[in-house]
């Protein structure tokens, strides 16, 4: 900040554009920034020049990063920060994950090459990149959202034009991953990226015939994963805590066991995505728990709703994280 | 030559800003700012907290429901972000209160007069 001299704003851009280095929500951020200015005006106000001010202020800050780091564990654009054990946990899992999808036999890939190969780099990249906290972290997951959408399109196309290949056809767990991955503390866009995801993941189901490979079992797989999903995208869309929107993942998943038994006792048709495995269906919840672990979320329903109870009330709006 | 006193240890520090925010805030709603401010105040500039301290606790705090914050324009007309208790905040003052008196009390017996 010592290029800044004498100008506030520059400062200020500066002091902002370090912080946010850590993807710290921008909350956090303004409130940094409130700081920043605040004491700039102090030592104005006791005589200092304004170049002197702004020095001072941000000795007196400190390493920039360091207090990023420091909120960040409370708050980012991901919801707390991981522990270390935490990270480097979420990190292996999603490694088991791609090992999985690269082992040609005997589990075969619930991915086709083309997507699988794309989403297995994406959630690398995803994971690599909140584990680092790095700030490309939440372009990536938009990336995977927009991906998501592509999920959805191909399979209109394919139903209206038989030549168009569904492109990403077995990418359930992956849509999973992308509304756990993202945190409800995020900005507006974000939220609304994973309300259209949503509704764009639930709306395949529901007119798309939904996930086929699996649907031919004693129970309608694709009744069975509606009502959760439904669950899981409204905690995640009111910003519940994560241990509810872990309730909804696992409940979905305990759905599914029924269903992957039933295909494991048939046995006949020689089809991979017909026959149970283990590591296949911890193929499919590693990337979840990952997903979950990384971009675990806090806010509390409370607090979600506090807007409107203060509006209720009467009282003085308070801040929506 | 006397020896500049040593800074209070980050431990302490650190034990001591839950009870502290509770008790600034318990007089009426703050900012960082001036919490940092009211704290040097209070401790004779004996207790210095960094932002990246201060920000983290008060971020807790308002996750475990002890405390809100709502915006309000200062008088440079910017939003401002204040805190404020909430029911479990004072409840939870009361609490922090108890035992820091226990601490307070059994130290007192300990070390005796300085």
């Amino acid at each position: 900040m010592g290029l800044a001299g004498d100008d506030i704003e520059v400062a200020v851009a500066c002091f902002r554009a370090e912080l946010e280095l850590e993807a710290l929500e921008a909350g956090t951020v303004d409130e940094l920034e409130d700081h920043y200015r605040e004491a700039i005006a102090a030592h104005e106000a006791k005589g200092m020049s304004r170049a002197m001010a702004i020095r001072i202020a941000g000795a007196e800050v400190g390493d920039l990063r360091v207090v990023a780091r420091e909120c960040a564990r409370v708050r980012s654009n991901f919801g707390p920060r991981p522990t270390q054990l935490v990270a480097w946990t979420a990190a292996a899992l999603t490694l088991v994950w791609i090992a999985m999808h690269y082992r040609p036999v005997p589990f075969g890939s619930p991915f086709s090459f083309h997507a699988g190969e794309i989403f297995v780099a994406g959630c690398a990249a995803v994971a690599i990149a909140l584990v680092f906290r790095s700030p490309q972290a939440l372009a990536l997951v938009l990336g995977f959202v927009i991906a998501g959408f592509a999920n959805v399109g191909s399979y209109a196309l394919s139903m209206l034009e038989h030549r168009w290949p569904i492109v990403f056809h077995d990418s359930l767990p992956v849509e999973l991953a992308i509304l756990a991955l993202i945190a409800t503390r995020g900005p507006r866009i974000t939220r609304a990226a994973l309300a259209m995801a949503a509704i764009g993941w639930m709306a395949r189901f529901v007119f798309l015939g939904g996930y086929n490979s699996y649907a031919s079992g004693p129970f309608d797989l694709k009744m069975t994963l509606l009502l959760p999903a439904l669950l899981l995208a409204a905690i995640l869309l009111i910003g519940a805590r994560v241990r509810w929107a872990w309730v909804a993942c696992l409940a979905i998943f305990v759905l599914i066991i029924p269903e992957l038994v039933e295909q494991f006792r048939r046995t006949v048709d020689p089809d991979w995505g017909r026959e149970f495995s283990w590591p296949r269906l911890l193929s499919f919840v590693s990337p979840l728990v990952a997903a979950v672990l990384a971009g675990g979320n806090t806010r509390s329903l409370r607090d979600a709703l506090q807007p409107l109870r203060d509006r209720i009330n009467g009282a003085p709006p308070t801040q929506a994280a | 030559m006397t020896k500049k006193p040593e800074r209070i240890a980050k431990d302490l520090v650190a034990a001591s800003a839950t009870a502290l925010v509770l008790a600034i805030l318990q007089k009426g709603s703050s900012y960082g700012y001036a919490i940092i401010q009211e704290v040097r105040t209070l401790s004779g500039g004996e207790l210095e907290w960094s932002e990246g301290m201060l920000y983290p606790v008060l971020h807790r705090m308002e996750d475990q429901g002890l405390i809100e914050s709502f915006e309000e324009r200062g008088e440079n007309g910017r939003k401002r972000k204040y805190y404020r208790l909430r029911a479990d905040g004072k409840r939870a003052l009361v609490e922090e209160r108890r035992q820091w008196n226990v601490v307070h009390a059994a130290l007192a017996k300990a070390l005796g007069p300085a």
